[in-house]
């Protein structure tokens, strides 16, 4: 699926990464600006009105995060943050800001495009598909019924609410305690025995192989999310 | 190794190379000859001159006075807040030398070279603190009198009839940069000091009334004349000596001059000192123990040794000899040493015992013709020989045995005679027989008693008239005189003999304990090793208590101890004042002679590396001459062993060094092989798309960059792991431990091993209802990421691997089963270990981090991990991870405000 002329912002401080992914991006139609700093990304959203931003964590001059934060401030624009292996707590950090995503690099454009693709669903829908269907999991929110395989799922209010807010996410990441505010409430992102269990009791219902979760992947060290290949 | 070079191998090292060490400063003296001539002010102008100069100029100690012109002067300089002590309620007022040596002046000014310190102060005198200033490289100016000089103060108390105390020694005046005569008209300072102008402390104030007499004075003056012109002399000729100029006469052969322990000793060393003055020759002062001196009591040693010491301050070499007899012993050291000049005192004997020997002079001129020597006189009138009390020739055991050495003969006699003896004088051989052994077992005195009783009793008792003393025929009087004289010679020499075979028993003993001392230290292992033997030998030989100390991080540092003692602050600071300075410091020295310690710098010939400090303060107080040399002998054995552990700890720490970096260099490049090799296939891949001009076949294109990408991946885990573990090992890993669900990290672990695991059939066996076990999530998800692909390295294709779960005491276990060849016994300790690899499997890839990154984070958990090998086949890799971790290191949280929700 082309998004044609869908405009991209991306900012990273090393060239190689930019040229990569203007390279790739572009190959699938999309409209590529580049900034290299903190600052320039600020004034090149303003100028240029971009659908998605892919933001480099490792900016020399302005913290990712304050970026991030000065965006959201003002716009919803869906945000995908680049970062590198064992700095999970910057991901959360950025998720918790307002990011949409992060990618670790090195990644392939077949992750990238997936993501993509789930950030920018997320705003362009106004009115989210009633049914999510996948795989042979199917979860049909307008009636609350969720079935696996052919075979209905009789899942507890938590564990529905849950999967709800996996399906309207789907394709992007969720922090533990996202998942742990829009389930349970204020109060409970610390709760994360609570999300744990749940989350094993879900999948023990709906994963074909339990142990081998296919629908949903857990992201270490930052949280979950529902495999999408739209 | 560290060694501290001492300021005198620097101050000489200065004199030969002239390069950059720092060189002792120079010491100007301004020098008259009574209070008041002017010294202090000459030296304030003269340093006032430099000060305009721009010279970095201190006052040290001045002490205030009356007279205007000085003070005016004095307050045109930098003056250091004087130090105050307080001892016994009363406050005394010194130079505070360690602020000076921090401030470092370029110079220093100080007044009265010659005054003696209040007790607390670090030096007893001020000549030691200008010693001290001067070592450090700084200027001194500094005033003296010259009757307050060592070597002039016999002339001084001939002249004026004063004996001064509190003298400076000779060196500082010869070593002086410039010595200034301030001269000033004596009649002048008269009328001064009779118009009460010259300022002076009051205890002096006796001695002043004597010096300022008129005749006085004036010899004074020349005194001072004398002085500094015999000085200037001294500077002429070694002028002329370091310009080669010929016709400066060189220091004639030594002088010898020999002391006995009473008081004419003082004179006669300071009368050595002026003849090797002024014949510039060097001057040793010895002194002859006999066998009857031996015995001797303390009093008398440590008179000695306060002679010696003076000798010392003098500048003259000191030594102690023993031998038969003073001339004698005299004489073999002057032949060994081709020594032809020989001082000596005048003989303190009385007359009539000149009678039976030759004086130590005429003896010496008598045996050697061509020796000269020179007899100081004296005058002290020799003591009127008196009997000292009876107690002090003979103890009570002794009286009694000599006087059984009486009787008993006497019984014997009365027994045999006139039975079997017929002639009565043959009984004088029992008589002489019981002196023998008396001398033989009791000394010299019991039996002199011995024998003087003996001709008594047996006139008594065997001679006509019986019972009845005297009046006996006068051919018995050949008897009595034979008995007499024979009993005497005998015991003479008999004692004689027994305190020559003592000394040379004990010099033996002496030397066998050095021997035993080397041969110990021979053999011993290490440092510690070497320190003990020490402390026990010197425990053993000398009964003293010994420390030795080490400088560590450059810091002195107490490191052994005979009977485990601590240190306080101030002997610790003698012991850094001699590590520093290079000589002994402690009781009984000029420097600190407050401590219970007496330290020995430790010297090799790489500089001094310790300090050894020996408890002098208990028991005899005063060492023996010889035990003083035999303890300086240990000094320096002790010194080369230590230098000789130090030597070999460096030497073992260079050979594990070098070890070290050889394997770090094979590791080194181990790791450079492993890294290259992913990034050959990935360029030649790249290579070959670049330069493709479409020739390639979009399959085979395809291939390419799978290789390509494959390896590519390889590469990002083989980094991942050498991050990992260096985190490990550098300990900078912070975990952060949240329950987790095991089931949940192994199905992570599998979804990111992907298509690695296409080829084996896995089987996860984990209960549901297994606790939630805190851990760090991401840390045991790369655990079991690098457990199973290790299991699918070395399984065969299509062999399964299995992973399960059970819960056990306080943790749960956690088991990857593969079906591979297992692994071999002696390989299976090892694994875990950095960058092993079985050898089976050369051809397998991985840097063999993996294993051991594993060991690191479960044991990080407070885990056990190992391996086991199946009977049937296969390998069975476990770990635990408790329940309760005892070490929790939680991450910090990241207490940042949740931003408001923005998505639906």
């Amino acid at each position: 699926m082309n998004d044609k002329g869908l405009r991209v912002l991306v900012v990273d401080d090393e060239r190689a990464i930019r040229r990569f992914l203007r390279t790739s991006l572009s190959a699938y139609n999309y409209m590529v600006y580049e900034a290299s700093s903190g600052q320039e990304a600020l004034t090149a959203v303003i100028a240029h009105r971009p659908d998605l931003l892919i933001l480099d964590l490792g900016l020399p001059d302005l913290d990712g995060i304050e970026v991030i934060r000065q965006l959201r401030e003002w716009t919803r624009l869906p945000i995908i943050v680049l970062s590198v292996r064992e700095r999970e707590s910057d991901k959360i950090s950025a998720l918790d800001a307002g990011a949409d995503d992060y990618l670790t690099k090195p990644f392939g454009v077949g992750e990238l495009m997936a993501r993509l693709r789930a950030a920018v669903r997320r705003t362009a829908q106004l009115d989210p598909e009633p049914v999510f269907s996948m795989d042979g999991l199917e979860v049909d929110l307008a009636h609350r019924r969720v079935s696996s395989q052919g075979r209905e799922v009789q899942l507890t209010p938590t564990e529905y609410d849950l999967l709800r807010v996996l399906v309207l996410n789907a394709g992007k990441v969720l922090t533990h305690r996202q998942l742990l505010r829009q389930v349970w409430g204020l109060g409970y992102e610390e709760e994360m025995h609570l999300l744990r269990v749940n989350i094993s009791n879900l999948r023990r219902k709906i994963e074909p192989e339990p142990s081998r979760p296919y629908f949903i992947v857990t992201e270490p060290g930052v949280g979950y999310r529902l495999r999408s290949n739209l | 190794m560290v060694a501290k070079t001492t300021p005198r191998q620097e101050a000489s090292a200065q004199e030969d190379a002239g390069g950059n060490l720092r060189p002792r400063g120079r010491l100007k003296i301004f020098l008259s000859y009574a209070p008041g001539a002017g010294k202090t002010l000459a030296m304030l102008e003269d340093a006032y001159r430099r000060l305009e100069e721009g010279v970095d100029i201190v006052v040290g100690f001045v002490e205030p006075r009356d007279d205007k012109l000085v003070q005016d002067l004095l307050e045109k300089f930098e003056i250091l807040p004087q130090h105050v002590i307080s001892a016994a309620g009363i406050s005394y007022v010194g130079m505070d030398l360690d602020r000076l040596l921090n401030r470092h002046p370029e110079l220093v000014l100080v007044d009265h070279l010659a005054r003696e310190n209040p007790p607390g102060l670090r030096h007893e005198a001020r000549y030691l603190e200008v010693d001290e200033l001067l070592d450090a490289g700084i200027d001194v100016y500094t005033t003296l009198n010259v009757y307050h000089v060592e070597s002039q103060v016999d002339a001084v108390a001939s002249l004026t009839g004063v004996s001064v105390h509190g003298t400076v020694p000779d060196r500082l005046p010869e070593q002086a940069y410039q010595l200034e005569l301030v001269d000033h008209p004596p009649q002048d300072l008269l009328e001064r000091y009779h118009a009460g102008k010259i300022s002076f402390p009051p205890r002096a104030r006796a001695n002043m009334e004597m010096f300022f007499q008129p005749g006085n004075l004036f010899a004074l003056r020349e005194l001072a004349l004398r002085y500094v012109a015999r000085r200037s002399n001294e500077f002429m000729r070694s002028y002329l000596e370091r310009r080669g100029i010929s016709g400066a006469e060189n220091g004639s052969s030594r002088l010898l001059v020999c002391i006995s322990g009473n008081e004419d000793a003082q004179r006669l060393v300071r009368a050595g000192r002026r003849m090797s003055d002024e014949t510039r020759s060097e001057w040793t002062v010895i002194h002859v123990e006999t066998p009857d001196q031996m015995d001797r009591g303390e009093e008398n040693r440590s008179t000695l040794a306060q002679h010696m010491r003076l000798a010392e301050i003098l500048g003259g070499s000191t030594e102690t000899i023993t031998g038969r007899s003073v001339a004698e012993a005299v004489r073999e050291y002057a032949r060994m040493h081709h020594i032809r000049r020989i001082m000596v005192g005048r003989s303190s004997r009385a007359q009539w015992k000149r009678f039976w020997r030759a004086s130590l002079a005429e003896t010496l001129l008598r045996s050697d013709p061509t020796i000269s020597v020179y007899v100081v006189g004296s005058d002290h009138t020799p003591q009127p020989f008196r009997v000292p009390p009876f107690w002090k020739w003979i103890t009570r055991i002794q009286l009694l045995a000599s006087l059984a050495g009486v009787v008993l003969p006497t019984l014997l006699g009365m027994a045999l005679w006139p039975t079997v003896i017929s002639r009565s004088a043959n009984l004088v051989m029992l008589y002489l027989l019981s002196v023998v052994i008396t001398s033989f077992f009791l000394g010299f005195v019991p039996a002199l008693l011995t024998a003087l009783l003996s001709v008594l009793v047996f006139d008594f008792f065997f001679i006509p008239p019986l019972f009845k003393l005297f009046g006996f025929a006068p051919e018995y009087a050949f008897t009595f005189i034979g008995l007499l004289v024979a009993s005497v010679v005998i015991s003479t020499l008999v004692s004689r003999e027994r305190s020559l075979t003592r000394a040379a028993r004990r010099r033996a003993e002496q030397v066998t304990e050095l021997y035993e001392l080397s041969r110990d230290l021979s053999t011993a292992v290490d440092m510690e090793d070497i320190l003990r033997t020490i402390l026990d030998h010197i425990q053993r030989t000398f009964e003293r208590e010994a420390v030795i100390l080490l400088p560590k991080n450059n810091q002195l540092v107490l490191t052994a101890s005979s009977a485990g003692q601590e240190l306080d602050s101030s002997e610790m600071t003698a012991a850094e004042w001699a590590f520093q300075q290079g000589r002994s410091a402690g009781f009984n020295t000029g420097t600190f002679s407050y401590a219970s310690f007496r330290y020995f710098p430790l010297e090799t010939s790489s500089g001094i590396i310790g300090v050894m400090g020996v408890c002098l303060s208990s028991g005899i107080l005063n060492l023996h001459p010889e035990e003083t040399r035999q303890l300086g002998a240990y000094v320096t054995k002790a010194a080369s062993a230590i230098e000789r552990a130090l030597f070999a700890e460096e030497a073992s720490q260079a050979e594990i060094l070098r070890a070290t970096e050889k394997l770090q260099t094979a590791l080194l490049n181990s790791i450079s092989h492993d890294l290259r090799t992913p990034l050959a296939s990935i360029t030649g891949v790249l290579d070959s798309l670049r330069m493709d001009d479409g020739i390639l076949d979009p399959a085979i294109r395809r291939e390419l960059a799978e290789t390509a990408y494959g390896e590519a991946e390889r590469l990002n885990r083989l980094v991942g792991n050498l991050l990992d573990m260096s985190r490990l090992e550098s300990g900078t890993l912070r975990i952060s431990l949240q329950p987790a669900d095991i089931q949940d990290v192994v199905g992570a672990a599998l979804n990111a091993l992907g298509h690695r695991l296409d080829d084996h059939p896995i089987r996860v066996d984990i209960p549901g209802d297994l606790p939630l076990v805190p851990m760090d999530y991401v840390l045991i998800n790369q655990v079991l990421i690098n457990l199973i692909e290790n299991a699918a390295k070395y399984s065969p294709e299509d062999g399964p691997i299995t992973i399960s779960a059970q819960p056990i005491e306080n943790g749960v276990k956690v088991v990857i089963d593969d079906a591979g060849p297992g692994i071999p016994e002696e390989d299976l300790q090892h694994i875990f270990e950095k960058f092993y690899r079985v050898k089976r499997f050369e051809n397998v890839v991985g840097t063999g981090l993996g294993l051991s990154i594993c060991k690191g984070i479960v044991e990080v958990h407070g885990g056990k991990i190992w391996a086991e090998n199946h009977p049937d086949g296969g390998v069975q890799m476990a770990f635990t991870l408790p329940t309760k971790p005892s070490k929790l290191i939680a991450q910090e949280v990241a207490k940042e405000p949740i931003q408001e929700e923005l998505r639906a």
